[in-house]
């Protein structure tokens, strides 16, 4: 093969094997070594893909024809090959899609979603129920320090796992990138949608502005960033003070779409940390809870964080969906102790895919028909002018 | 008189292999790599066709782009071939609304491409040449 081909056809993470009609390897990329133990000069190992081979050259098969592999010992299992017929005589391809790190990545993250809210999430909460119904049967329970802080570290520990919840939920759904053409007013209104109902219970008013404006494309995860504005949104209604407004503006520079979401109350207190970007949410509303609830709970009310911990995902998890869409959250100064913005910093336009290699279909789809092209070509010249 | 085709597409394997299959043609190319670019070129060029990419970086996506240009009085007969990533249904309507003359879905066939330009080519008055 030609040297330049060859390591173009490395640089693939899909395996690529050139074969015979007969199923002898003449070439196979780094991929396709690794992936289906392809030797040149040997018959293609895996016996059904090299069966289908056979049947599709013998014409009983129309191509491309695709195969499951893990026929044979060391091959990739439980992925599809491809067979396919090149433009040059005898020479038949055998393709696999690298899924390994794919499907390594999604077991694990179901393994470890099943095993939060299985074998972690049950004992908690019975126990968490268990210390509340004591507590609630039996006075002399209730009053006991011992008990006290058994039901502050139950409530504290439900509230970690269902924060670990949020997220392994939201890491199941979507790519936490995805490159979807995001509609950003409509996912304002979704935001807003999710915590309507304590926007509601704190009779808190909603002002927004520029959701009609037009913008230029905003790429990423619709999911994702969603529940990252639902965070802010719910932060800032979490925090106001009773009746009052939050803010939401959208607004475009030529680079960035910039959300604004501004309450007036303590959406986050400026004194904590000199970089308040990165508090998290539980350390401002622990802050809150000290200020503004009692220092301890009322005998016969469990100490229910509603007010001062969420169960959300947090700042820095915010912080970090943002910054991998090449965003940022700030927090300006804008004066006054009692008001408080937050901003959601989106760059414009799809993420650069600059150093991503050929994908393997393409490549196909180009080495197909170029030798027609370069015939039609040959044609051309040939035919008197 | 060679026809001049602008390419934008920001991922320059894709750009390369454009370039490498409208080669074969006696055409007259021209690249960008992004969607700003391309719009600054397109009005300087006065290209017959634009092949652009639905996804790029910067303040302009393609279907930007191609909206601006059919609204330019210099470029309502400039073709625009849009190319859209897996075929998103929601791309192509989208792209269609925009002006676009056609698309492709990547991974595009060149066969195809050069058919579909040899076809435009053959087919417009190319008064704007």
């Amino acid at each position: 093969m030609n040297p330049v081909m060859a390591t173009f056809f490395d640089a693939l993470n899909d395996g690529v094997v050139i074969v015979n009609p007969q199923g002898q390897v003449q070439y196979a990329n780094a991929a396709g070594s690794r992936l289906l133990g392809a030797t040149v000069g040997q018959n293609f190992p895996d016996p059904t893909v090299l069966k289908g081979l056979l049947d599709m050259v013998a014409g009983y098969l129309k191509p491309p024809v695709r195969i499951p592999t893990g026929g044979s010992p060391g091959s990739a299992r439980n992925q599809m090959a491809t067979v396919t017929p090149l433009p040059l005589p005898n020479t038949f391809a055998i393709t696999v899609q690298n899924v390994q790190e794919q499907t390594f990545f999604q077991t694990t993250l179901n393994n470890l979603f099943d095993f939060l809210n299985i074998d972690l999430a049950q004992p908690i909460e019975r126990f968490s129920a268990g210390v509340d119904r004591l507590a609630r049967e039996h006075e002399a329970f209730a009053d006991d320090e011992t008990c006290r802080t058994l039901r502050e570290s139950g409530a504290s520990i439900s509230l970690s796992l269902q924060r670990m919840k949020a997220l392994a939920t939201l890491f199941k759904t979507t790519a936490l990138v995805d490159r979807e053409r995001l509609p950003i007013a409509s996912m304002v209104k979704e935001a807003l949608d999710l915590s309507a109902e304590r926007i509601a219970d704190r009779r808190l008013s909603v002002h927004v502005d520029g959701l009609d404006k037009e913008l230029p494309p905003i790429y990423g995860s619709r999911i994702w960033l969603t529940r990252a504005m639902a965070e802010l949104i719910d932060n800032a209604a979490r925090y106001s003070g009773d009746t009052t407004t939050i803010e939401i503006g959208l607004r475009c520079t030529g680079t960035h779409v910039l959300l604004h979401f501004r309450n007036h109350g303590k959406f986050m207190p400026r004194h904590l940390g000199g970089h308040p970007v990165y508090v998290p949410f539980h350390r401002v509303s622990d802050y809150v809870r000290q200020k503004k609830m009692p220092a301890r709970p009322l005998v016969g009310q469990a100490p229910d964080a509603s007010l001062g911990c969420g169960p959300g995902l947090g700042l820095p998890m915010c912080e970090r969906i943002v910054a991998l869409h090449g965003g940022r959250i700030q927090m300006p100064e804008i004066g006054g102790d009692e008001l408080v913005e937050f901003v959601l910093e989106i760059p414009t336009g799809a993420p650069s895919q600059g150093d991503e290699a050929l994908d393997i279909q393409q490549a196909q789809r180009y080495a197909r028909d170029m030798a027609t092209i370069m015939q039609r070509m040959r044609q051309r010249r040939e035919r008197p002018a | 008189m060679r026809h001049r085709i602008l390419i934008v597409e920001d991922q320059p394997d894709i750009r390369k292999l454009i370039t490498m299959t409208l080669e074969f043609g006696d055409y007259e190319l021209h690249e960008a790599e992004n969607g700003d670019d391309g719009y600054h070129k397109a009005i300087a060029l006065q290209p017959h066709i634009v092949l652009l990419d639905v996804m790029m970086p910067g303040s302009m996506d393609g279907l930007q782009v191609c909206a601006k240009l059919k609204q330019h009085p210099a470029h309502r007969g400039t073709r625009i071939i849009m190319l859209t990533a897996r075929g998103q249904q929601t791309d192509i309507d989208a792209g269609l609304k925009a002006g676009a003359d056609a698309y492709l879905i990547k991974p595009f066939s060149p066969l195809e491409l050069m058919d579909l330009v040899d076809d435009f080519i053959d087919g417009r008055a190319l008064a704007t040449a």
